[in-house]
């Protein structure tokens, strides 16, 4: 047989040299697996690059049966959505959510599905918006005294509450002298607890503070106003029939709760600022994410976002659905391995080093698809207290060696690494010799961490750090039996939420090291050794908390951040990003990460 | 508890209670032509899977728990002839492993649930008065129990193992049994030969091995072989709704909770471990009705 | 007979009691105690973690809160839920009517289905109707029924789109028929076990009476068939199976349980998981208790209905 292009054989792809042509070869299918991974050893490459490489191949070599949309892609909406057609006046929007909202009381409330609905119906002084800043709400005006402890509100005139009560200071105190009864069990007291004072002089309301406290207004500002009549049936009865019934000022009033199926929100006619636009808000109940997404497709929801968003590994499904679109946006979660503090890994330089072997980057980027964002300290990037001009740690693992040896780490007969632990000074290695071996934990069930913990594992045996990935299910990890409360070295995979507010003393501060197994504090990785920098990230965060200046307060926070890559108290990974959706008929929506659902649902419209 | 219905309905229609066509010996001997087919089935079913199970390692074309995290839910191929899970690891392979421990909770649950019914039923049964009053109270308020909430609950708050649910699933499956076995000692303790074996002074615990025991035979083969089922249905249901066996650990009711997210878009990963369950359950029910007419005294 | 049905309710007491007092004991044994769910948060002050126990009465010694839960038990109080902050007895009462529909609409499918099954295979013992029936029975005994659901969704939500994957009703329609579409699957699926099982049941209690004396006799008078079964051998097969179901319909809440977490369907099965998933322990304590007294209405309905049926049984 003649071969109709006689310089094929010239022309074909050489032998592959570099990562890319392997890439290339594998995608072309010129390449098995195994081939792969035989040559990319000969080419001496690591097993998590490997690793990375197949999967970046796989999907072309082996085919998805998935919808793929390559052309579409999840939005980033930085202003309300403005579909094509006229805006209704009039009509129903349908949001869904994968969990039922444990109560619509905002004091009581654990959920962020609860607080998706409650915003719509109650309001507080102050409200965020999709920037983070803060907005008039029932307070039109604030200031701060300069002693940073008198905080006065001028509160909204002619606003009426849904049963018809006229808002007043005296809705405002009562709020407070009910969140902090001890009867009544508030969930959260936070800054409240701060109020010494509420005076009321008209339209003037005028709280003075026991202390300086820079994230009063995030708490106190934006807390939800109950009616003085609604809080006068007292503690009990007020906890159990409000969170069922509420009564707010907020643009759309309570008509029905159906449990495990729906709650009915209709618009408010006496609002005080625009009334909504649709008619009803339905939120329907939808336990099953496949379900949430045959609904979006077929139009029974309108929209999803806040409390439950498409899961990263539904995302080329949801994106080939017609007629919806999909946004992403960051979030104030952020995913990091803990590190205990115990043995070794109470040395700078061995955390320095684990952060070095973890290839946080082809994590990111192979492996989650590019569907987070990279973190190397806890402040979300978009917010202002984030300091952007600190770089992660490459992956390097010739350096992350180095580290070790400098710690006095060498390889033991089986190549894992052995040193002394520091006995007094946590940089030095004097007391017993140990095998460096960490288990590193997740919580059972989530996929995605299992997948990283093993790529992050593969990376740190390959340096002679022996890791071994376990897993619990979420009641036992965090329960008294937890990986915090044993003397092991450990690693543990998870994410935090930060709140609107920057303060961070909860992630570090020696105050927030949990005092025995069922305390309090969010400081778990110095349960058994305070860290080596205790001293100053005390007297960081400490500040941070008592600056109401918010350049000032900046430059204390960007201090922390550096003072955390510098430390690496646990591996900082990456945040998480949200992918809300919506059907192309609605307008006005702006999923972002500071806000509840409902938030703007008075710009809500369907277009038609 | 995997159905309602089902304990109770199996329960019922043990020996002395099933009721019996007439039959021509013809028909006779063609039913039961029939039923040992499907009996004989059944075992031959049940040696599979037992000795897949017994030599999954050997057989298994991969390690159960290997994961290949850059072949995720990938599609049946001759490397992976069931395809790989949402962690990489080969079907087929968690299949063969899943089976042991399925296979393995079932019968050592069965086991321990004879083990606890025949002891309850005998002591009830043949001391009676207030010993069999008690234990029979004891019985009354563990049926009355909604036995997969307790489980759930149970699990829930102690943390699942695969030795928790052996035992658990025993604790509240025994009771039918012992109701069986104390009705038959009730009315055996009556008759002449005990009588008078206890009047020659035959100690009690030899009079239940040697004389009583013997009879009650058949209903406790019987009972056993459905517990079985009933064991392997209820560790898939609990463990689907994720407080089963430890996830991870691949069995099939875990099998089928992983596959849960993933059902619309590969279906396999989902209609393989239930059809294994289905055929294990559907085996031994057979063997059960089998080994229930083969034993029963009247035939 | 009303002396025997008031025996049977008063001999019940007990038994609820002992359920109570196990349930109280479980509940006493977690690990963390009950409560657990708010010592597992770490924004939670022991300050706060103590107020709340205080106020949920769990800083009692336990016989004083076995005593209490007891007494409120008694007068129907269940107590106030963990996460939702508002009596038990309320929570229960929202979603208890869609699961007795949910249960009402399986057991219905199954005795119209069972029934006619049985019967049908009873009349020509063997015969090929029997053996593919008992054949399929045997499949429907051996399926578990969540994974049977998942495999009905697949079919025909998914797959064909004849019927709603999941939920109760559409926001929109609401009307019964967009219900009963909802229901259908759920329903089939809880029903399956029952089917089968009674189908099977039905045909040999049948098959029994078929070949009793009188049936002869009147064979032998010259009665046609249907009428025989109509007449006289419903009614005597059908006692035995009025008992069997009365004692299997309690637990078709134990099958709402998977059934609903497959379904999405807004009832106690879900409620449970939930509450589950939350460690709300007096929400949970409800669903054990409310499914014990459900079992032992079902068993004591089980007594009543098989004395008022049967002539022989006497009072």
């Amino acid at each position: 047989m003649i071969d109709p292009r006689p310089d094929s054989r010239r022309n074909a792809p050489a032998e592959p040299r570099t990562l890319d042509d392997l890439a290339q070869a594998r995608i072309d299918g010129r390449l098995s697996r195994r081939n792969v991974i035989r040559r990319a050893v000969a080419l001496g490459f690591g097993a998590p690059v490997i690793a990375t490489l197949l999967h970046a191949t796989s999907d072309m070599a082996f085919g998805v049966p998935t919808a793929r949309a390559e052309d579409k892609q999840p939005v980033s909406q930085t202003a309300p959505t403005k579909p094509e057609g006229e805006a209704q006046q009039g009509g129903t929007i349908r949001a869904g959510t994968n969990q039922e909202p444990d109560t619509l009381h905002p004091w009581i409330s654990q959920t962020v599905t609860g607080a998706d609905v409650y915003v719509a119906i109650i309001e507080g002084l102050l409200a965020y918006d999709a920037t983070q800043q803060l907005q008039p709400s029932l307070a039109t005006a604030f200031s701060i005294g300069d002693d940073g402890k008198t905080f006065t509100f001028t509160l909204r005139e002619g606003v009426t509450f849904h049963n018809g009560d006229a808002f007043t200071g005296d809705d405002v105190v009562n709020s407070w002298k009910m969140i902090m009864n001890p009867d009544f069990g508030a969930f959260n007291q936070n800054g409240w607890d701060k109020i010494e004072d509420i005076t009321i002089d008209g339209s003037t309301v005028t709280m003075t503070l026991t202390e300086v406290f820079a994230p009063f207004l995030s708490y106190v500002g934006v807390g939800r106003i109950c009616p003085s009549s609604a809080i006068a049936a007292g503690p009990d009865e007020f906890k159990q029939t409000y969170g069922r019934n509420p009564i707010g000022t907020g643009p759309m009033v309570f008509n029905e709760w159906k449990s495990k199926e729906q709650i009915t929100l209709d618009r408010y006619d006496g609002y005080w600022g625009d009334p909504t636009k649709i008619d009803r808000f339905i939120y329907r109940i939808v336990p099953d994410d496949n379900t949430m997404l045959v609904q979006l497709r077929t139009g029974e929801i309108d929209l999803i976002g806040s409390a439950s968003t498409v899961s990263a590994s539904r995302l080329d499904e949801a994106l080939g659905f017609d007629g919806v679109t999909i946004f992403q946006h960051s979030t104030l979660g952020w995913q990091h391995i803990d590190l205990k503090h115990v043995d070794f890994l109470r040395m700078t330089k061995v955390r320095q080093a684990l952060d070095f072997a973890t290839p946080s980057k082809d994590i990111i980027e192979k492996l989650l698809k590019n569907r987070v964002i990279p973190s190397v300290a806890d402040q979300a990037p978009g917010s202002w207290a984030w300091d952007g001009s600190i770089q992660p740690r490459p992956y390097d693992i010739e350096q992350a060696k180095a580290l070790l040896a400098e710690a006095g780490l060498t390889p033991g007969a089986d190549g894992t690494l052995e040193g002394k632990i520091p006995t007094e000074d946590p940089q030095v290695g004097d007391g017993e010799v140990k095998p460096f071996a960490i288990e590193l934990w997740f919580v059972a069930g989530e996929t995605e961490s299992e997948r990283v913990c093993q790529v992050v594992a593969q990376s740190w045996n390959s340096i002679g750090v022996k890791t071994e990935v376990k897993s619990q299910d979420v009641s036992t990890i965090w329960g008294p039996e937890g990986y915090q409360f044993t003397e092991n070295m450990t690693g543990c995979f998870y994410a935090w939420y930060n709140g609107n507010d920057p303060t961070d003393k909860f992630y570090w501060h020696s105050s927030q090291i949990p005092a025995s197994t069922t305390g309090s504090g969010g400081n778990l990785p110095a349960y058994f050794h305070l860290y080596n920098f205790q001293e100053e990230i005390d007297r960081l965060t400490d500040a941070g908390d008592l600056e109401t200046d918010q350049e000032k307060r900046k430059a204390i926070y960007f201090e922390v951040q550096k003072l955390l890559h510098e430390e690496v108290p646990v591996v900082f990974m990456y945040w998480l990003v949200a992918f809300p959706a919506a059907r192309d008929t609605i307008g006005g929506y702006q999923p972002n990460a500071f806000t509840y659902l409902t938030w703007n649902v008075n710009e809500w419209y369907r277009a038609g | 508890m995997a159905a309602p219905g089902r304990a109770e309905t199996l329960a019922a229609s043990l020996p002395g209670q099933a009721a019996r066509p007439p039959r021509s010996p013809w028909q006779l001997a063609l039913a039961r032509l029939g039923k040992s087919r499907l009996a004989a089935l059944g075992v031959i079913i049940l040696l599979a899977m037992a000795l897949s199970a017994i030599f999954a390692p050997a057989i298994a074309p991969y390690d159960a728990n290997a994961q290949d995290l850059f072949s995720i839910t990938a599609p049946p191929s001759p490397e992976h002839w069931l395809g790989t899970d949402d962690l990489g690891r080969d079907e087929l392979s968690r299949l063969l492993h899943g089976g042991r421990v399925s296979l393995l909770v079932g019968v050592l649950s069965a086991l321990i649930a004879t083990g606890i019914g025949i002891v309850v039923g005998a002591l009830a049964g043949y001391y009676g008065g207030w010993v069999d009053a008690v234990l029979m109270r004891l019985i009354d308020v563990m049926l009355a129990f909604p036995a997969i909430f307790l489980l759930l609950i149970l699990f829930s708050m102690i943390g699942s193992s695969v030795s928790g649910v052996i035992l658990f699933l025993a604790l509240f499956s025994w009771m039918w049994l012992a109701r069986i076995v104390r009705g038959e000692f009730l009315s055996l303790r009556q008759r002449d030969f005990i009588e008078a074996a206890r009047a020659i002074g035959v100690p009690g615990g030899q009079i239940i091995r040697r004389h009583l025991l013997p009879n009650v035979v058949a209903a406790i083969v019987v009972s056993t072989t459905l517990n079985v089922a009933y064991a392997m249905l209820s560790e898939a249901s609990l463990s689907f709704l994720g407080f089963g066996v430890p996830p991870g650990t691949p069995t099939w009711g875990n099998m089928l909770n992983a596959a849960r997210p993933y059902y619309t878009t590969y279906p396999l990963l989902a209609i393989a471990p239930g059809l294994a369950l289905t055929l294990a359950v559907l085996a031994i029910n057979w063997v059960g009705d089998g080994l229930r007419d083969a034993l029963d005294p009247r035939r | 007979m009303g002396r025997f049905i008031l025996r049977r309710v008063l001999g019940a007491i007990p038994l609820l009691l002992g359920v109570a007092v196990l349930s109280f004991l479980f509940m006493q044994l977690a690990p963390g105690g009950p409560d657990a769910m708010f010592a597992r948060n770490a924004r939670m002050t022991a300050e706060q973690l103590e107020q709340i126990r205080h106020n949920m009465g769990l800083d009692q010694p336990a016989p004083v809160q076995l005593a209490r839960w007891i007494g409120n038990l008694a007068r129907g109080d269940l107590g106030v839920s963990y996460s939702q902050y508002r009596p038990v007895s309320e929570v229960i009462r929202d979603v208890f009517p869609n699961t007795v529909l949910l249960m009402a609409a399986g057991l219905s499918l199954a005795l119209v289905l069972s029934l006619f099954f049985g019967i049908l295979a009873a009349r020509n013992p063997y015969g090929l109707f029997d053996n593919v029936t008992s054949f399929i029975s045997y499949f429907g005994l051996a399926m578990p029924v969540f994974w049977f659901g998942l495999m009905l969704q697949l079919l025909f939500a998914v797959h064909l789109g004849w019927l709603p994957s999941a939920g109760m009703r559409d926001p929109d329609s609401g009307g019964i028929l967009d219900l009963l579409a909802h229901l259908a699957l759920p329903a089939f699926t809880i029903a399956i076990g029952s089917i089968a099982g009674w189908s099977r049941y039905v045909r040999s209690s049948t098959l029994d009476q078929l070949g009793q004396d009188y049936v002869r006799t009147a064979r032998a008078k010259g009665v046609a068939g249907p009428a025989i079964i109509r007449r006289h051998v419903l009614r005597n097969a059908l006692i035995p199976f009025v008992t069997v179901v009365a004692i299997d319909a309690p637990l078709y809440l134990t099958g709402a349980v998977l059934t609903e977490t497959v379904f999405s369907w807004p009832g106690m099965g879900r409620l449970f998981f939930d509450s589950l998933t939350v460690r709300d322990y007096p929400v949970l304590m409800g669903c054990l208790m409310l499914g014990a007294v459900l079992i032992v209405a079902g068993n004591l309905l089980a007594d009543v209905v098989y004395g008022l049926l049967d002539p022989r049984i006497s009072f």
